[in-house]
């Protein structure tokens, strides 16, 4: 079996992957209890309209889509904070809109190609170094915005009327949460593709929720398993030669089904140490055994 | 020493203000003055505009027309939020997933403005404790907040509004979907606020008993100020005038649900 680390182009995959997975979750977590995920995939999709354009029009294709989903965010956003947006319809009508607007595009541009199905699956060779440059370059914003605003934005996503009766200035950070959003969805793509970057937001997250008590706890445990994914998912796909995107969700939907599998058996086991403690104190001098069990 | 008390001064003041969303109006040509040291209850049935008036007390809307004062500011304009504590609708199930500890949701309370070591401060801090005591929910500090019964809930809001020690603090609904200890409980606490701290206290409530029992004056509203005063002025026929039959209130939730 050959090392992966004898390849350079192994490197930046794994070095991309590290970045997608410390990115996503961070940012995934408010999105995520906002009750907002499928922004996440709305987003893919008004930058995989963007890819199309770039690659129809032989523009860096990245620039056009890290444009239409910026602003694509901004617009999701204001009709979101004027109410106007009616659950999850209108999202519903950007993705399919953009979807078919880039299916559109695509097919007059002469087809499917080779770029085309790296931007959509992800791929491990298609990470230059330039992709990783500005993978890194967003990790570190989004990790100083969220280390330096945490806890208004744990209060916008607790209840945004509280926050702002708290003095915390919702308009300007919520607009900057979905820029950034937008900005992520674009840059990880290259990593797990359109079709998946959304469950890199939410998976590792949802892991987090899943066995955390406090938000923080919540915060690293999630970055912690999209991390774990990233690594694991792209050295699967290097031996088996899979999907990276694929490889690297399936890892982290492996996590998550652990993480319901603990909390399960937990629950599981003081059930049942509950059931053992009853029929001992009833049989034994009353309520004496019961007390050490609690 | 005789207890010299200050003419009160005037803490919100709504000045013929109407709203609406979009057609529906919801609150038309208010006046209403809340003063200082008053235990005041806004009255109505659902969809009154209760909700609707408190809120553009707190500068979370706009009013169509006239003019909203909080503490003598024009509300929109006002950031002196250290002075203001407030407690919103719990709604059953909201925070279910939400990964935050008691002793975390009300030092967020307590949190002013951006901090970049905000993150690593501690959440248990004598502040936060203080706040938590005045409810009676300070050994519940490290549980997670979904795992609380509604009551519990709403008292840990409640420390959320106190933790900046406010002069002022608005709730809206406090009891709903509590039991009659846990509704007992918290109305306690809300007198001893009042009545020691000299803070100010709103409630929104449709519950006329309780609100009849507790509220030094009581505001009626059904999209208009239907009457304003002390409580023991209030009249059955008003009553029925506020609420009307059984049927009316129902047909005016589904038209509140609807909208």
């Amino acid at each position: 079996m050959p090392s992966i680390f004898l390849y350079e182009f192994m490197l930046r995959a794994l070095a991309g992957g590290v970045l997608v997975g410390m990115l996503a979750p961070t940012l995934g977590m408010f999105v995520v209890l906002r009750r907002f995920s499928l922004i996440a995939d709305t987003l893919a999709h008004v930058a995989l309209m963007g890819v199309a354009v770039g690659l129809a029009t032989n523009t860096f294709p990245s620039a056009v889509a890290l444009a239409a989903a910026s602003l694509g965010a901004i617009v999701v956003e204001q009709l979101r904070s004027r109410g106007r947006l009616p659950g999850d319809m209108a999202l519903a009508v950007v993705l399919y809109g953009s979807l078919a607007f880039a299916v559109v595009v695509i097919g007059i541009a002469g087809g499917f190609n080779v770029d085309l199905f790296s931007f959509l699956f992800g791929s491990i060779l298609s990470v230059s170094p330039l992709d990783l440059w500005l993978l890194a370059g967003i990790t570190v914003t989004v990790v100083l915005f969220v280390g330096v605003f945490f806890v208004d934005l744990a209060q916008i996503a607790f209840d945004d009327d509280l926050a702002r009766v708290n003095g915390v200035r919702t308009g300007a950070l919520n607009l900057a949460l979905a820029v950034l959003t937008g900005a992520t969805i674009t840059l990880s793509m290259r990593v797990v593709g359109v079709l998946l970057v959304g469950a890199m937001l939410v998976v590792p997250v949802m892991v987090g929720l899943r066995l955390a008590r406090g938000l923080r706890v919540a915060m690293v445990t999630a970055v912690a398993a999209g991390v774990f994914s990233g690594i694991v998912g792209l050295t699967i796909a290097f031996y088996v030669d899979a999907s990276a995107g694929g490889a690297t969700v399936l890892t982290a939907l492996g996590l998550l089904g652990l993480a319901y599998l603990w909390t399960a058996v937990r629950r599981w086991r003081r059930r049942g140490r509950g059931e053992a403690a009853a029929p001992a104190s009833a049989n034994g001098p009353p309520g004496h055994r019961h007390h050490h069990h609690h | 020493m005789t207890c010299s008390k200050l003419p009160s001064r005037p803490v919100i003041e709504w000045d013929r203000v109407t709203f609406a969303y979009g057609e529906a109006v919801a609150v038309e040509d208010v006046s209403l003055t809340i003063h200082a040291g008053e235990l005041a209850a806004i009255l109505g049935p659902n969809g009154s505009g209760k909700s609707t008036l408190i809120r553009l007390a707190l500068g979370l809307l706009r009013p169509l027309s006239g003019d909203v004062r909080l503490f003598g500011r024009d509300a929109v304009d006002f950031a002196d939020w250290d002075r203001v504590g407030y407690m919103p609708q719990v709604i059953a199930g909201t925070w279910r997933d939400f990964p935050i500890t008691v002793a975390e949701t009300v030092a967020h309370g307590a949190y002013r403005g951006i901090s970049p070591l905000a993150l690593f401060h501690r959440s248990e801090r004598p502040e936060v404790m203080e706040a938590l005591e005045a409810v009676g929910m300070a050994s519940y500090k490290g549980r997670r907040l979904s795992q609380l019964s509604v009551g519990q809930h709403q008292r840990v809001l409640l420390a959320r509004a106190l933790v900046r020690r406010p002069e002022l603090i608005v709730l809206d609904e406090p009891a709903a979907g509590i039991d009659v200890s846990g509704e007992e409980q918290l109305y306690a606490v809300l007198r001893n606020l009042n009545r020691e701290r000299n803070i100010t206290v709103v409630i929104v409530s449709h519950d006329i008993g309780a609100m009849l029992r507790e509220a030094s004056t009581l505001a009626c509203l059904n999209r208009t100020l239907v009457r304003h005063g002390p409580p023991h002025e209030l009249t059955s026929t008003e009553i029925a005038m506020l609420y009307g039959a059984p049927v009316d209130v129902l047909v005016h939730d589904a038209l509140h649900e609807h909208r």
